[in-house]
């Protein structure tokens, strides 16, 4: 840009009002005037020229009129002389013959006379001419009266005064005549120069002046074009810059249409800058307030469980104590009441969160019957006290969806509950599931209760929302569908309503299905587990270190155990907390869940069997993930077994009896063994 | 006595409550209380506990800052430490966790999900 910029000065070089007064002027008046300058140049030399053969032509008139004279002269004298010179001959023979010449001068006289008059005319010298006018008609007197003296037979020395009297006058005519033809051959001598010096100038002038039109239109056209050429380049580079918001290259001011292009882009430079100024300071404000409403989020959610804490805690150590019967049903109470705050306390949070995209969800392949089959038994206390049947589909649809199994069921619980609380007494609520064809996966919630009309089926699932449902008796958060359809949008999937008014309302929950549940192949499946023999003891005091932060879960396999007093189970709910356990408590097995919070299952395996103190404690993975993949994964980093949840006992039990036996585990696979 | 656990929280409610229900349903634990990350670090160099409780909002520092702390002192550096957090959210859990904490309980905390903790680190 540099250079281009320095051979623009070069091209617009000259004093600075020149330039100046240049780039101000209009495109067309340049054009003008780089066209009017080759042309001025073209028209002055073809003018100049013009004029020369003018001058060249009068000369040459001059001239030939100078020459007419001398020639018309010089022939008088001519004839004269002929004439004289014949009388002489006559006079000296008397030969008749003689005469000759004197009779053709006496016939050509009048015509010879007549041109000298007109050359003398034109050459404007008749004065003198009259005079050799005035001698020749004297002579050709004298001549005739010498030849009548000669007729007249007179004697020679008669003759004599008469031949020397005609010889002077003929001298006087040969001086008259030189006279006459003196100024006019000087003139024509003169011109003949001026002549051939005018022709030559004129060749010059032609040829200088074509050469200097040419050169200086050439170079006009080429500076003008380059100069205009140079100049749209920048704008277009410029406006280019515009486009992609880098600072725009300086521009020499001027007043052309160029000019003001160059200006527009400036103006809309300046616009965009401050637009995109007002942009940014509207982004920093929105983050700003963004980050404001985080950090008001987690210290609220600070502040009101600090007081939770309390509330539910001594209420908790209340419950413990031996009240009376109407003060337990107190202690009940406010433990109820204090839990549906927290819930409602967890629910605003959680929506605050996913609004300002702090929400963090452990998306994993899901089996969708068994999280809708802990949902209803959730909510069974709630649909037996309101008379109302909850259908499930069919056991043995096998649909998997990719979800937080957690946030599913959280979902699923509150539509259940909303279709439980705003049923009729006595109705019903179905839960089907379906997956059409290779599309997403479809739960849905069907309830008997008023139904909604269907201008209020968006406002349902705006916050607060509760279509007047504050003047009943249903108890309800407001935030609940909210946040099932963010949780529902957050896990890539929908959740919509759709309802007959006085017949019920459906709500549906789509969710992606996961597309990697195979079964897994058959070398790949877990180790095998002997089925115990009925009555045979099942191993003597097990201990079972079980790494799992799900409370269901552990919840599952401590009901589970608690059947076998033989083994005795510990859980952690960290995988730090696993390894720390299982180094000190070295346990006969240890049970390990996948997906957990700060150390996932697959290190904590490898940090177990780098461990010589661990490495040699026989490892059973429990997770919802049943892709082959994983599962090899962990039985080639050392896992005994690979169990799929939810959890099928049986499995679990013989996975107990071949540990506690101290079993070698036998080649062959165990069907089933990592069914869900 | 089984052994002893050093609680640091500034919330005089919540360490009555732990106080409460240790004495009540582990009469065996004696429990220490210290209301902020200096006098929880310079306590636990000094009675050095079965196991820490620690609240994750002190006054003046975080449960971060005093697992760091607790540590970087060979004292302390073996003591197993339960975050009590009032922040639920897994970021926050798994960063502590990653910090070196043995677990992380939410605020308000269950307390029998409490006693299984304890528990867990005196039998």
């Amino acid at each position: 840009m540099r250079t281009r910029e320095t051979g623009s000065q070069q091209q617009l070089a000259g004093p600075g009002w020149l330039r100046r007064w240049w780039l101000d002027r209009p495109v067309r008046v340049k054009g003008m005037i780089v066209v009017a300058i080759p042309l001025t140049a073209l028209v002055a030399v073809t003018s100049a020229s013009l004029a020369l053969q003018h001058n060249e032509r009068l000369v040459r008139r001059t001239a030939l009129t100078a020459l007419a004279l001398n020639t018309s002269a010089q022939l008088v004298l001519a004839d004269a002389v002929n004439a004289e010179s014949g009388m002489r001959g006559y006079a000296a023979t008397g030969d008749p013959l003689f005469l000759q010449p004197y009779n053709l001068t006496l016939a050509n006289i009048a015509d010879s006379r007549a041109a000298l008059r007109a050359a003398a005319i034109a050459e404007g010298d008749s004065r003198a001419e009259r005079t050799v006018a005035a001698t020749m008609t004297r002579e050709m007197s004298e001549l005739a009266a010498l030849k009548s003296a000669i007729s007249a037979g007179g004697s020679v020395s008669s003759l004599v005064p008469l031949l020397e009297e005609g010889k002077a006058t003929m001298d006087r005519l040969r001086g008259q005549v030189a006279g006459l033809v003196q100024g006019p051959a000087a003139v024509s001598a003169a011109g003949h120069v001026n002549i051939t010096r005018m022709e030559s100038a004129i060749d010059v002038l032609s040829i200088a002046g074509l050469a200097v039109g040419l050169l200086a239109g050439m170079t006009g056209v080429v500076l003008f074009a380059s100069g205009i050429s140079y100049r749209v380049t920048r704008a277009a580079a410029n406006a280019n810059r515009l486009g992609q918001g880098q600072p725009l290259v300086p521009v020499p001011a001027a007043r052309d249409e160029l000019g003001q292009l160059a200006r527009s882009l400036v103006h809309t430079k300046q616009l965009l800058d401050s637009r995109a100024a007002e942009l940014v300071g509207a982004r920093d404000e929105a983050v700003r307030a963004s980050q404001a409403k985080n950090t008001f989020l987690s210290s609220t959610s600070h502040e009101l469980r600090t007081p939770m804490n309390a509330i539910l805690g001594f209420t908790q150590l209340l419950q413990m104590s031996n009240l009376s019967g109407e003060d337990q049903d107190s202690v009940t109470r406010i433990l109820a009441a204090g839990r549906h705050l927290l819930e409602l306390i967890n629910e605003l949070i959680d929506i605050a969160r996913i609004e300002s995209g702090g929400f963090s969800l452990s998306v994993e392949p899901v089996a969708v019957q068994p999280v809708i089959e802990e949902s209803c038994q959730l909510i069974a206390p709630l649909a037996a006290g309101r008379s109302i049947a909850v259908s499930q589909p069919l056991p043995q649809s096998g649909l998997t969806v990719s979800a937080d199994r957690q946030r599913l069921r959280q979902i699923l619980v509150n539509l259940l509950s909303n279709a439980i609380k705003y049923n009729r007494l006595g109705g019903t609520v179905a839960v089907t599931c379906q997956a059409p064809g290779l599309g997403p996966a479809e739960v849905a919630v069907t309830d008997t209760g008023p139904g909604i009309a269907a201008e209020d089926l968006e406002r349902i699932f705006e916050p607060f929302e509760r279509l007047g449902a504050d003047q009943t008796a249903v108890e309800g958060t407001g935030i609940g569908l909210p946040l099932a359809r963010a949780l529902a949008e957050a896990m890539h999937g929908h959740l919509t309503a759709a309802s007959v008014p006085g017949e019920g309302t459906t709500f549906t929950i789509t969710l992606p299905r996961a597309q990697d549940i195979v079964q897994a192949p058959a070398d790949d499946k877990l180790v095998p587990l002997r089925p115990a023999a009925p009555g045979e003891p099942a191993g003597t005091s097990l201990r079972v270190l079980q790494i799992e932060d799900n409370p269901a879960n552990i919840e599952v396999v401590s009901r589970y155990v608690k059947t076998r007093p033989s083994i005795r189970l510990q859980s952690v709910t960290s995988g730090m907390a696993g390894l720390e356990a299982a180094a000190r408590e070295a346990p006969d097995l240890i049970l390990l869940d996948m997906h957990m919070p700060g150390m996932q299952g697959d290190e904590v395996l490898s940090r177990l069997k780098g461990n010589p103190a661990t490495a040699g404690i026989p490892v059973a993975v429990l997770s919802a993930e049943a892709a082959p993949a994983v599962i090899h994964r962990m039985r080639a980093s050392g896992a005994l077994a690979y169990l799929t949840k939810p959890l099928e006992l049986t499995e679990l039990g013989r996975l107990l009896d071949t540990v506690a036996a101290g079993h070698d585990p036998p080649a062959e696979p165990a069907p089933g063994a990592e069914q869900p | 006595m089984t052994g002893t656990v050093l609680y640091i929280d500034d919330v005089q409610d919540n360490v009555l409550l732990v106080q409460r229900l240790l004495r009540q349903a582990r009469p065996d634990i004696e429990l220490h209380a210290a209301s902020t990350g200096a006098d929880g670090v310079t306590a636990a160099a000094g009675t050095r506990p079965d196991l820490i409780l620690l609240d994750n909002r002190l006054p003046g520092t975080s449960g971060a800052q005093v697992l760091r702390q607790l540590a970087a002192s060979p004292a302390t550096a073996a003591i197993p430490v339960v975050i009590l957090s009032g922040d639920s959210s897994p970021a926050t859990a798994r960063g502590l966790l990653a910090a070196g904490a043995v677990d992380f309980l939410a605020k308000p905390f269950d307390i029998h999900q409490l006693l299984a903790v304890i528990g867990r680190y005196l039998p």
